[in-house]
């Protein structure tokens, strides 16, 4: 009899155990895809806020829509942070170059970096945390920087 | 009158905004940015110092940032407090080195680079700047170095370590006991950060619209002192003997006006005459960089013993009051002799003071002269 309950426990706790342990696996893979979803959302959304930011101009929406490539690219991948910073450089020089093209003051054109990077990364948790992580990669560089020109931005700019 | 007075001027000196240099140094203008800031925060602060120093010439071909990253509050705060720990120990040793005198200079100098050594081998963002930094030093480039809050003790720490006659510091927010080389520095008196710093140098501005926090390189410094940081740049950058503006026999003589105009100090009427012979120089139209020479500067001094002689009065002081980039043409942009003019107040004399001292002006004149005269 005591034989018999104790097969009955072993059975019942190995029952728990693999369910737990697929409820556990549906649940991370739901996480991933519910992670994967939110990043996409909020790369969506970011997209959609430089449209509406800059929607009238063209150029302007193109150079930012550059400049959240760029930031995308270190937030997939901060551990490469030294090679794609080359890229956020050439967004930046971009970006500053076609608000003076479009007719912007420097001062404004310049000011447009930091507005762009703050609606390309958004408030995720995930995606500031990578950002964060690229920016520890590039601790303690020396990193030079491209004058703002036409020539590093990736599309044709409208005159 | 003034403007009658202008137009002859301007037609007799013909104004050379940007007059043949004898060969420039290559020049790089470094941000070194401090706590509390991303990559692209960074950039946006040094992208707008550029913009600015470079509008009327490119005086530098490159810039850099420095960077030091946005760790955590702990973190950044730790790095401080260690910083700050190895500045306070250079200040209080060689303080105390320097009351014995069996301690000479140079045991101070090596007791420094000891103390700088041991940091260095802590601390790997210091070890890699110092690196990077002697990249452009190996091709004899001028640096400038604009510094932040923390980006201060990395760039003192570097400079000390590499000390060369090629960089330049200006400090903006400094938590440091020194900037290299005395150069200039920024710090509000209602900065919210320094005042809580032992030992830091002491605020020297009073901020026109006083905040809380007031420490913001670009919501408080630049937008306040940002005209005065960028003329300070530029400044510091374009009398440097090594940018070849002018012929090398002057060299001693530009250190020594360098030295003169960016102390605090009042300056004597021999020397404003000595600093505005060199403007004077560099604005004289057709003169090459070879002739802007040590005889020519002679000459412009001597001229001035006596200002009322015909055709030659327009050499000396005069335009008090007046917008001097009117009259006279710095080397690296239009306006660095209206800037000195207006920090040296006590040099904008009309043509009725100087007379009064131009026999004064010209013999300390003469004496500065001899002290910079170039060794045959």
């Amino acid at each position: 009899m005591a034989r018999e309950n104790f097969k009955r426990v072993i059975l019942f706790l190995g029952i728990i155990a693999l369910l737990t342990t697929v409820i556990f696996l549906v649940k991370q893979h739901n996480g991933i895809q519910v992670a994967e979803y939110q990043n996409r959302l909020d790369a969506e959304s970011a997209e959609a806020k430089l449209k509406f930011r800059f929607g009238e101009n063209q150029s302007l929406f193109r150079a930012a829509l550059q400049m959240k490539s760029a930031i995308d690219a270190v937030i997939e991948n901060p551990n490469d942070a030294k090679i794609l910073d080359k890229e956020i450089s050439k967004s930046m020089s971009c970006l500053i170059a076609t608000g003076i093209d479009q007719g912007l003051a420097a001062d404004s054109a310049i000011s447009l970096i930091g507005e762009v990077r703050d609606l390309s990364i958004g408030t995720d948790e995930d995606r500031n945390k990578k950002y964060i992580k690229y920016n520890a990669e590039l601790d303690g560089q020396m990193l030079n920087m491209e004058e703002p020109s036409l020539e590093n931005c990736t599309f044709s700019v409208d005159k | 009158m003034k403007f009658l007075l202008s137009c002859i001027v301007l037609v007799v000196l013909s104004l050379n905004a940007f007059g043949q240099d004898c060969g420039r140094q290559n020049s790089v203008l470094v941000f070194a940015n401090g706590m509390f800031n991303d990559r692209i925060g960074a950039s946006e602060s040094l992208y707008h110092l550029w913009s600015r120093t470079n509008r009327h010439q490119k005086s530098f071909q490159v810039f850099a940032l420095a960077f030091n990253t946005n760790e955590s509050v702990l973190l950044q705060l730790y790095q401080v407090y260690r910083h700050k720990t190895v500045d306070l120990n250079v200040v209080f040793w060689s303080g105390i080195a320097s009351l014995f005198e069996s301690f000479s200079q140079d045991e101070v100098r090596k007791f420094v680079s000891d103390v700088l050594s041991e940091e260095k081998a802590r601390d790997k963002d210091l070890r890699i700047q110092i690196a990077q930094y002697k990249t452009y030093l190996k091709r004899d480039w001028n640096i400038v170095t604009v510094a932040h809050s923390q980006g201060n003790f990395y760039t003192l720490f570097a400079f000390q370590d590499l000390n060369s006659s090629l960089l330049k510091m200006i400090s903006v927010a400094t938590p440091a006991h020194k900037v290299f080389s005395d150069g200039p520095y920024f710090t509000f008196k209602s900065d919210g950060v320094i005042k809580y710093i032992p030992k830091a140098l002491p605020p020297n501005y009073e901020k026109v619209l006083p905040g809380i926090f007031d420490h913001e390189f670009l919501l408080d410094y630049m937008s306040e002192k940002g005209a005065e940081i960028v003329e300070e740049v530029i400044r510091t950058h374009s009398l440097h003997p090594r940018n070849k503006y002018f012929n090398s026999d002057l060299n001693s003589m530009l250190d020594w006006a360098l030295g003169k105009i960016n102390q605090t100090e009042t300056l004597t009427p021999g020397e404003c005459l000595a600093i505005h012979s060199l403007f004077i120089n560099y604005t004289l139209k057709n003169r090459s960089c070879d002739e802007r020479d040590f005889k020519s500067v002679a000459e412009i001094i001597e001229d001035c013993k006596n200002p009322s002689q015909p055709g030659k009065a327009y050499l000396c002081p005069r335009w008090k009051g007046s917008d001097h980039e009117l009259f006279l043409v710095g080397p690296s942009y239009p306006n660095e002799a209206g800037s000195f003019y207006k920090k040296h107040k006590e040099c904008d004399y009309s043509s009725s003071e100087f007379k009064k001292i131009e026999r004064v002006a010209y013999l300390e004149g003469m004496e500065i002269l001899n002290k910079v005269r170039p060794k045959k």
